[in-house]
């Protein structure tokens, strides 16, 4: 059952088992897992609830509004600001990420075991949960049907120089490249959540009630006994009805910003401040090559290939062709001649990204008026980690037969030579030269076995609040380097085996 | 969201003016009536904004739109002064060695230039004909679904 708000004319109040909050990568697996071990579960979302059909059209602007928080608008505050993303909608950012599965990496996973106390995080004990979830979203491998000459050229400059290059993991049915995933999968061959997993909790009986933002989770002691929200209508913004939820088991799935932004909101302290802090995000910059050879890259599959030689370093390179609209957020130039450059360069050039798997860390606030705010400070290994990125893209770019590359870099924004990568290093840039973005956001209620250092335990529960979990990339103890919606949702998927297989524990 | 609301009118001329400068159309390109249509898809998104980042914004675009008298350039609003010194008081913004006018100058280009970036006349200029794409990939991956049931 989905209610959406034109549908709902009265308060909610109801009862159930478990209480998840929002639909993303760690809601919609947990809300699965539960229903189908035959626990009464519904599940909240804060979006709206959209179909395949609705994703299309070709207004960019009109999805943004849609399907992103704040209309993409997001960033956070420091030296430099960093635009972030956050899908706000029934599938969460799972309904407009690319859709790449990545395993955590096994050194990942060490880390964790030693600095963190998870000692059953191994990589062992974890592949049951990983092969369940790529099971499900159907992970497999690119199609050669949605292959592209972007990925193809990116490729063939990175094996010109010796690069490894992975062949991308994608969670698809029949991807046949149509390019569209950052406004919503218009064939439903990206298997979001919304495609893969929601379709299965509702099968078994589930409860999705979406446009509700949930206000406050309430507690009794050290018990939660359920979540306050109201149903907002997204046409006006206005409060259409409240919504009273009783249950023994809540989960927060609501994202690195929204989950710890929530507990604080609710009064859920932990006794070291730690709710809301430790916030990592993938910073990625973007580097822009031209080419003479034609490329329509908004005709074929974004990140095909990922060049993996430089992990160990912290850094994946992959191209992400982006709509038009949306390049003029990347391409930042403008005045006289700016029209009939894009014309020029639009269908020859590869819109690439690096990921930078940072040891930065920020934090996150709420403000008044139920408004958050995130503040993140680049530190200088990531700075100098993320210069390095720009250099060795653009050196990969050139070596692909590039004629020039446009860098995200105050004060050199044009190189037309290999030679001229080392300007990168001549010229004396600090952190606010940079442009970056991100749409990895993480960490900011980590889990582990010390409570004293950690949010949530190796289940995702809170160390004080019986019944309170958290699955979202909220409870990574650090970055991870690589895509992280896999991870979520094979952590997800076993912290619900434990709420299944303990449930007398929670609900008696 | 808000579908009958617009900007306020100076916010409108506002964006209007900075348009003519982020995307002069070149000469065999007409873009007439493109400051109407911009205005009407930036009141969609910034009437959908929450109100904190709504009314920061529209306040941000007043300072902005009174601030030539900090930048030396007399009692006058941007909107008023000639072409050339709305270039050079944007390029002020744009170089400033603050780092939040930069930003806040780089955030007011990309949603302009986002709006306007969705006239179909700049899609058939570049080369951009995501509508056709999209139609012709939903019809390939549904032959491809049917021949994998097969």
């Amino acid at each position: 059952m989905i209610l959406t708000y034109d549908k709902i004319v009265k308060n909610i109040d109801e009862t159930c088992d478990v209480c998840v909050i929002g639909s993303g990568a760690g809601g919609a697996p947990m809300a699965k897992e539960l229903q189908e071990a035959g626990l009464s579960v519904i599940l909240l979302e804060e979006g709206s609830y959209y179909q395949t059909k609705d994703f299309r059209n070709s207004d960019t602007i009109e999805s943004l509004i849609k399907l992103y928080r704040e209309g993409g608008s997001t960033f956070t505050i420091g030296k430099p600001n960093i635009s972030y993303a956050e899908g706000r909608t029934v599938g969460g950012s799972t309904t407009i990420n690319g859709g790449i599965c990545w395993r955590t990496p096994d050194k990942i996973l060490k880390r964790w075991q030693w600095e963190n106390g998870l000692a059953d995080l191994t990589p062992k004990r974890m592949d049951y949960f990983f092969s369940r979830v790529e099971e499900i979203i159907s992970a497999k491998p690119v199609l050669s049907e949605s292959m592209n000459k972007d990925s193809e050229t990116l490729k063939k400059g990175a094996i010109k120089l010796g690069y490894e290059v992975r062949a991308n993991i994608r969670s698809h049915q029949a991807c046949v490249g149509t390019n569209q995933c950052l406004t919503g999968c218009p064939t439903g061959a990206k298997q979001s959540t919304l495609v893969s997993y929601i379709p299965l909790f509702l099968k078994k009986g589930g409860r999705l009630i979406a446009n509700c933002r949930v206000r406050k989770i309430k507690k009794s002691g050290h018990y939660v006994t359920g979540v306050k929200g109201v149903i907002i209508d997204p046409t006006t913004g206005k409060t259409k009805a409240h919504v009273r939820i009783r249950s023994k088991v809540v989960v927060a799935s609501c994202g690195a910003i929204q989950t710890p932004a929530l507990l604080l909101r609710s009064g859920i302290h932990d006794k070291k401040r730690l709710t809301g802090g430790n916030l990592f995000m993938h910073p990625n910059t973007k580097v822009i090559g031209v080419f003479d050879d034609p490329i329509y890259g908004w005709k074929g599959v974004n990140q095909a290939y990922q060049i993996t030689e430089f992990m160990g370093e912290g850094i994946i390179m992959a191209v992400n062709f982006i709509p038009l609209p949306i390049m003029a957020l990347a391409f930042p130039h403008y005045g006289k001649n700016y029209l009939s450059t894009v014309k020029e360069i639009y269908n020859h050039c590869i819109f690439g990204a690096a990921l930078i798997e940072d040891t930065s860390r920020g934090r996150v606030h709420n403000l008044p008026f139920d408004q958050t705010l995130a503040t993140y400070q680049l530190n200088q290994q990531d700075f100098h980690l993320a210069l390095r990125s720009i250099a060795l893209l653009s050196e990969v770019y050139f070596a692909a037969g590039a004629k020039r590359v446009y860098l995200p870099l105050r004060g050199l924004q044009e190189l037309h030579t290999i030679d001229d990568l080392r300007k990168i290093y001549e010229y004396r840039f600090s952190p606010v030269d940079l442009e970056l973005m991100t749409v990895h956001m993480m960490g900011t209620c980590q889990m582990g076995h010390d409570a004293s250092r950690s949010v949530v335990n190796q289940y995702g529960e809170h160390h004080e609040l019986r019944g309170l979990f958290v699955a979202d990339a909220s409870v990574f103890p650090t970055s991870i380097g690589v895509n992280p919606s896999e991870t979520i949702m094979a952590l997800s998927t076993r912290s619900a085996f434990h709420i299944a297989e303990n449930v007398s524990k929670y609900l008696e | 969201m808000h579908p009958e609301k617009s900007l306020p009118k100076d916010v409108q001329k506002l964006f209007s003016v900075l348009l003519q400068h982020f995307i002069p159309p070149p000469p065999d390109l007409n873009l007439d009536g493109i400051e109407r249509s911009i205005n009407h898809i930036l009141a969609r998104y910034i009437l959908a904004l929450s109100p904190l980042l709504r009314y920061g914004l529209l306040i941000l675009l007043k300072f902005f739109e009174w601030g030539p008298f900090f930048f030396g350039f007399g009692l006058i609003r941007f909107s008023n002064l000639n072409f050339n010194l709305q270039l050079k008081y944007i390029d002020k913004w744009n170089h400033s060695r603050v780092n939040q006018l930069r930003e806040f100058l780089n955030g007011v280009r990309g949603m302009i230039m986002a709006a306007a970036m969705m006239d179909k006349r700049i899609w058939e200029y570049v080369g951009y004909a995501p509508e056709e794409h999209i139609h012709e990939k939903i019809k390939q991956h549904e032959q491809l679904m049917s021949s994998m049931e097969v």
